[in-house]
């Protein structure tokens, strides 16, 4: 194909500014434009914001995956793109609108900040402004502490006016868990998971079938790199997809992932709308800090010089599926989901491959470890310990999560709905073996 | 250890069955050098019963390639196996240095990488190999994962983390028995064991945008030294829609060798080359060329045609 991106000539493919200077908006041909997109396409106000609501729009129309009347609920970050994506969504349901969107939205905040390292007079302007925000748009609407991933239930009563107490004790909790991650990259997924584990949980017991998450095509193809780099390949278009699927009965939905970061944010200065900057484990860290800040550096530095490259990663994860990657285990069950993320797991693979390979590594190793004097029987059986401590999870996560649990010296803090998760699982296994044997 | 790894990759992957003829594809580089040393010493210590030849592709770089070249050959008198060479020159008629006097300094890595793909497989066919093994570590593989995705090139994208590689019957099957051992594992075993190697980049390879997968390779596995084979077994376990368009593997209908298209590349570039249009098959080719063919060889009022057509569609902006 295009075998001759190997040399010297890429000069071709860069972007030319110089010759190019447009007078006209290539669109409505009368107006003078305000914003080139992508390449080479200036567009005034009135059609790039026309532009941007058609392709939000078409992004339900096409796949028809929402239902007139459904409680659909919208994650919001208050990031450049979901403060495009909330903004969507009011215009779509405000008067103005020509065919109005028919779903009942609700909104959705997340504060993390107790494993931010936020102080609490911050998170609590944070959680003022966004309440106000909220309260604006008349939706119905949730703000979740981080901890509560931690809380059993989602009552209304417990959603409004957590337990104080409660929430104390249990913002210890996780500072521990999280200062116990050793790696940024460790942290940053894990957070990742215990987020979307949390509005997963509140949509569900709040009645929502839908979520929508602002992810764009500049963050997706960042994801994309990244979640391969992380050993995640056989869930990439769980991650980067239109629909995420992987939850039981809730549908995570992508509506803006046709937008760049560029578009969102020339949305938000047209409408003079103002994101609210959270600053998060890397804002003020060296590329170098985590997996996912290495690939953004990495990707936006050669989108700058290649204009194409983020679509082009994108229509690459298009072509990826979830597949079938659960297989019917020995017994004939069906292996369940890892018991982090959700996803499918992906580790029945064939003795000759990387994950075969990394294990008889760490037999040789392990029995080099043994026959070796030197090292104290202290040290052995430390580490032997924490290899048993982790082989427990071997079967029940995905290849990517037990990564993850490498950089987690301590596990048992995990919140109580992974392991009652994984209890229901065992328990549901020994009782179908009973059954079959009896 | 080193070598007790490579011996479970080969084993566990059924690289090779005994009485067969592996050829290694011997560059002089560190990889090749340190595949020739462990493939013999392997087959030794547990009786692969393997017939070893070194076969190496001598693309004609004055400067490059006949230094490396004489790295071979010093390996071929140190682990006593038999060395065969094939050049561009004999079997093209070209050699890289007459083409990059054609063409000039951009692009010329399109020539030299098909070539050498086609020029390993004639090689091997010439010495009866049954199978060809290269020396290719777990940092390439990564490598080309990451820039198959870039490129979109969903094709290599599912065939790149393949530890054999099949293109049917009648081809010569390829394997990487290194596809596991880290780029760093290699630079180290073959300091240790005092290995002959040779190392310098080609002097005509600016190969600008894999360098762009490479730094990226690198930095990631500072971050976290498992990325590395993260990376192959993302490749390994990912799942392409069935739905999805694949280029169907075809021969050539001059040379027969395996193509995606009626003509192979290297029958196109070649022509290109023959003809004085070297900028042919470079970049997107033409689709009346690629779907009428050239190869119409009664038709050359036809084939001049297209040549034009293709000459002029590819204006330089075009090229790329």
């Amino acid at each position: 194909m295009c075998t001759s991106l190997e040399d010297g000539g890429l000069s071709y493919l860069k972007i030319n500014n110089e010759s190019y200077k447009a007078t006209i908006c290539m669109k409505c041909k009368v107006k003078s434009p305000q914003v080139v997109i992508r390449v080479n396409d200036a567009f005034c106000r009135e059609c790039f914001l026309m532009y941007c609501t058609h392709k939000f729009r078409s992004a339900f129309g096409k796949s028809k995956i929402i239902r007139d009347g459904e409680k659909v609920l919208v994650a919001f970050s208050g990031g450049q793109a979901s403060t495009a994506m909330l903004h969507l969504v009011k215009e779509g349901k405000s008067v103005r609108a020509q065919k109005k969107l028919r779903f009942v939205p609700g909104l959705i905040y997340v504060d993390e900040g107790a494993v931010l390292g936020h102080s609490n007079e911050d998170r609590q302007r944070i959680i003022d402004r966004i309440s106000e925000l909220f309260m604006d748009s008349g939706y119905e609407h949730h703000i979740i502490k981080l901890e509560q991933v931690f809380s059993e239930e989602f009552s209304d009563a417990t959603l409004l006016s957590p337990n104080n107490a409660e929430v104390k004790t249990s913002q210890e909790r996780l500072q521990q868990l999280f200062d116990s991650v050793q790696t940024i990259t460790a942290k940053e997924q894990f957070l990742r998971t215990l987020r979307q584990q949390l509005i997963s949980q509140v949509a569900k017991s709040q009645g929502y079938s839908k979520v929508i998450i602002g992810d764009t095509s500049s963050r997706l193809s960042v994801a994309l790199l990244s979640s391969m780099a992380q050993g995640k390949g056989a869930h990439i278009a769980y991650d980067t997809s239109l629909i995420d699927d992987r939850y039981d009965q809730l549908l995570l939905i992508r509506p803006m992932r046709e937008f760049t970061s560029k578009e969102v944010t020339m949305y938000n200065r047209f409408y003079g709308l103002n994101p609210l900057v959270v600053p998060t484990f890397t804002t003020k860290a060296t590329s170098g800090a985590s997996i996912d800040k290495l690939t953004e550096t990495f990707v936006s530095g050669l989108q700058a010089e290649f204009p194409s490259t983020v679509s082009t990663i994108m229509r690459t994860g298009d072509k990826l599926s979830n597949g079938k990657v659960s297989m019917p285990d020995a017994d004939g069950n069906t292996t369940s989901p890892c018991m982090l993320c959700l996803a499918p797991l992906d580790i029945s693979v064939a003795e000759s491959s990387a994950l075969g390979s990394v294990r008889y590594t760490n037999q040789l190793a392990a029995s080099r470890k043994s026959d070796s004097p030197t090292s104290s029987a202290d040290n052995i059986s430390a580490s032997l310990e924490r290899s048993c401590d982790l082989n427990s999870y071997d079967s029940s996560c995905c290849y990517s999560c037990q990564r993850l649990l490498e950089d987690m010296p301590q596990p048992k803090f995990l919140p109580g709905a992974v392991f009652s998760r994984e209890q229901s699982r065992l328990a549901m296994k020994s009782y179908i073996e009973e059954n079959l044997l009896s | 250890m080193f070598e007790e790894e490579i011996h479970q990759t080969i084993i566990s992957g059924n690289l090779f069955s005994s009485g067969e003829t592996v050829a290694i594809g011997a560059s002089g580089g560190k990889d090749s050098t340190v595949l020739a040393y462990i493939m013999k010493l392997l087959n030794e210590k547990y009786d692969y019963g393997l017939n070893l030849v070194l076969l190496s592709v001598d693309e004609g770089i004055t400067g490059y390639r006949d230094d490396s070249l004489e790295t071979v050959k010093r390996n071929k008198e140190q682990y006593s196996l038999p060395l065969k060479i094939v050049s561009y020159q004999e079997l093209y008629n070209w050699s890289m240095d007459s083409i990059v006097r054609q063409i000039g300094m951009k692009n010329n890595c399109t020539f030299c990488g098909v070539f050498r793909r086609q020029a390993l497989d004639r090689g091997a066919n010439l010495i009866k190999a049954d199978k060809i093994c290269t020396g290719h570590n777990a940092d390439d593989i990564a490598e080309t994962v990451i820039m198959n995705i870039l490129r979109g090139d969903i094709a290599r994208l599912r065939r790149c983390t393949a530890i054999t590689t099949c293109s049917d019957d009648d081809g010569i099957p390829r394997c990487k028995p290194l596809k596991y051992t880290y780029e760093k594992e290699i630079v180290m075993y073959a300091y240790f064991k005092n290995l002959d190697y040779f190392s310098t980049e080609c002097i005509y390879s600016p190969n600008a945008y894999r360098g762009y997968a490479r730094a990226y390779i690198k930095d990631l596995e500072q971050v976290r030294p498992s990325s590395i084979l993260d990376i192959i077994h993302s490749g390994e376990v990912m799942c392409i829609k069935e739905e999805t368009k694949m280029p169907v593997q075809t021969h050539c209908e001059r040379c027969g060798y395996i193509s995606s298209n009626k003509l192979c590349k290297a029958c196109i570039l070649l022509e290109g080359l023959n003809k004085g249009l070297p900028k042919l098959g470079i970049g997107k080719t033409p689709k009346t060329y690629r779907t009428e063919g050239a190869s119409n060889s009664q038709n050359l009022v036809h084939v001049q045609t297209v040549l034009v057509r293709a000459r002029q569609k590819l204006a330089p902006e075009m090229v790329l």
